[in-house]
């Protein structure tokens, strides 16, 4: 299949987007993820033929607002249960390797 | 009696006069798991133990009286992305390998509360992030009408699990197309309902703003009896919503006497095969015959759903799934020194490549500098989307065409090219930026007995009419 890659992906823009998604990515995933998003943006791109002038982005179908709710305790103590999925817990406490030096 | 070939209600019904029990019931089809896993895998986890001691329960309250709903003692299947306390729920990614949640969706207790009884946990692609169940880091599932073939996806192991009888009716969940396309490659009945008519509190989101629960039966009566019951209007879901009519069962009329259904040009050009083309054209004569008013016409806009979609749903994706990062619950990587390091080698390790795919678009049309040019680009068309339907439902009360392109693919023949599997989606997946309710109906089968599916759209809230009109279908072709 002819690719037109009209949006060359950079090895920085890879490695820009490998920071917002903290992902660690191998040398070959790099190289599959420039294809595959170059692709991507090139079928997305097609979006550009419309004109939008003046259409407000919807986020939302229905026109609802905002719903809030008051912030109290409904569902009790559940720390016991909720640590027991921790991969690391002490004291009541969820365990992470060390945050700075 | 057979009971495994029972429909969900006819079951219920079964069990309150006495002709079987919900443990019987329960008993049988936990045998024809054991039977069938080996084949087909529909399920990550069967939960034999806690089904047949909530069987024993259920049976009790039926007998004394408590329990009288028309799903009493069924047994169910859920989708691997809702949270089932204390039973492992995955959402089929390594991420998840251990995740025991401490609470129920609220679709889920509405089915307990009914008195269905939960038989575990059924496969689907990754996060939901696929067409196939292929993607799923726990091995494929295998379609019932042919095992060399996919189920569909992502709720491909619901679909599979109700056309195997591994369960009696399964909850799936439909972001662009996952309940209605595996509904229709595994020939059963599968329902999007309009967004918010099902409370997403405990569905692990994918796409937030598109995700919807629904049922996936044996027949039309079963898909508007579970939508009835798991229908609630839910304080912890913000987007749920507060609807009056949703007594669906009511809906089971077989007539659709002057319905006006229309027929989009658009669903039937380029890319569908004809044997799917002529099945669900003759499918629309069925309804015309009963009196429905028939016409084609233009709905425009169908080649721009699938890049608007991709961005959108990727975008909420990526933030959504910034949740997993082994600190809480899930799959943790045990090699980093430090925190950040954790974080990254935790989700590379524990996200397949579909998955990690779309979290990189998503971060990227995210990003400052393609924000406009793509995310607010995609959310402008989806707006001018929805006004095409809403100017195709001022003259219709159904849109009719097929659900996907072709029938059910062979494994292993789908994931090379993303772009072309995501071209599958094209009919389904602007129900779904729209919020519009969407049915699968089984329509016939292809020259190689592989099902194929009628997709009925409504607008907004009127599920009934959608109803109404499949199972006016349903009762005319039997």
């Amino acid at each position: 299949m002819e690719i037109s890659m009209a949006n060359v992906i950079s090895d920085e823009t890879i490695e820009y987007v490998g920071i917002l998604a903290k992902l660690e990515l191998s040398d070959e995933e790099k190289e599959a993820a420039k294809k595959d998003m170059g692709r991507m943006l090139d079928y997305i791109d097609k979006l550009g033929e419309l004109d939008t002038t003046g259409v407000e982005p919807m986020s939302h179908v229905f026109p609802v607002q905002n719903v809030f709710r008051e912030d109290v305790v409904t569902n009790g103590d559940e720390s016991e249960q909720t640590l027991a999925n921790a991969p690391g817990e002490k004291d009541n406490m969820f365990v992470v390797p060390r945050t700075f030096d | 009696m057979d009971i495994l070939s029972l429909t969900a209600v006819e079951l219920a019904k079964a069990i309150r006069e006495g002709k079987t029990t919900a443990v019987e019931a329960t008993q049988a089809v936990l045998d024809e798991i054991a039977a069938g896993e080996d084949t087909y895998h529909c399920y990550v986890t069967v939960e034999r133990e806690k089904a047949l001691k909530q069987a024993e329960e259920v049976q009790k309250k039926i007998e004394a009286g408590e329990l009288t709903g028309p799903l009493a003692g069924v047994p169910f299947a859920i989708k691997d992305n809702m949270c089932t306390e204390g039973t492992l729920t995955t959402c089929s990614s390594k991420i998840l390998e251990n995740f025991i949640p401490t609470f129920s969706a609220e679709a889920v207790l509405n089915l307990e509360k009914a008195g269905a009884v939960i038989l575990g946990k059924t496969n689907m692609d990754e996060f939901a992030m696929g067409s196939t169940t292929e993607t799923s880091y726990y091995g494929v599932t295998r379609n019932p009408r042919n095992p060399e073939h996919v189920p569909g996806g992502s709720s491909g192991g619901s679909a599979a699990a109700v056309a195997a009888q591994e369960c009696f009716a399964a909850l799936g969940s439909d972001t662009g197309g996952s309940i209605r396309q595996p509904a229709s490659y595994c020939g059963v009945v599968g329902m999007k309902p309009t967004y918010g008519t099902v409370s997403r509190y405990g569905l692990i989101a994918y796409g937030s703003s598109l995700d919807q629960i629904g049922p996936l039966t044996k027949d039309v009566t079963d898909c508007a009896t579970v939508l009835e019951t798991i229908t609630s209007h839910d304080p912890k879901d913000s987007t749920s919503m507060k609807r009056e009519d949703t007594d669906f069962t009511s809906a089971l009329v077989a007539d659709v006497k002057g319905m006006k259904i229309g027929i989009p040009r658009d669903y039937f050009g380029e890319g569908l095969d004809p044997e799917v083309r002529d099945a669900v054209l003759a499918a629309a004569e069925v309804l015309k015959a009963q009196g429905a008013e028939v016409e084609e016409f233009d709905l425009s806009l169908v080649d721009y759903a699938i890049p608007t979609y991709y961005t959108i749903a990727a975008a909420e994706a990526s933030s959504n799934l910034e949740r997993f990062d082994g600190v809480k619950y899930g799959y943790r990587a045990q090699d980093a020194e430090d925190l950040h390091t954790m974080y990254k080698r935790s989700r590379s390790q524990g996200f397949g490549p579909e998955v990690k795919r779309r979290i990189m678009l998503g971060s990227f049309v995210l990003s400052s500098g393609y924000y406009d040019a793509y995310y607010l680009k995609a959310l402008r068309v989806k707006a001018l989307i929805k006004k095409a339907f809403d100017e195709a439902f001022a003259k219709y009360d159904v849109i009719l065409g097929p659900v996907a392109p072709t029938t059910a693919p062979k494994l292993g023949s789908s994931l090379a090219d993303p772009i072309k599997m995501y071209l599958g989606d094209i009919y389904t997946i602007s129900i779904n930026l729209a919020g519009l309710p969407g049915i699968s109906v089984p329509c016939g089968t292809d020259s190689q007995g592989l099902p194929i599916g009628m997709q009925l759209i409504g607008d907004c809230f009127k599920e009934k009419t959608l109803i109404r009109a499949a199972y006016t279908y349903e009762q005319s072709v039997k």
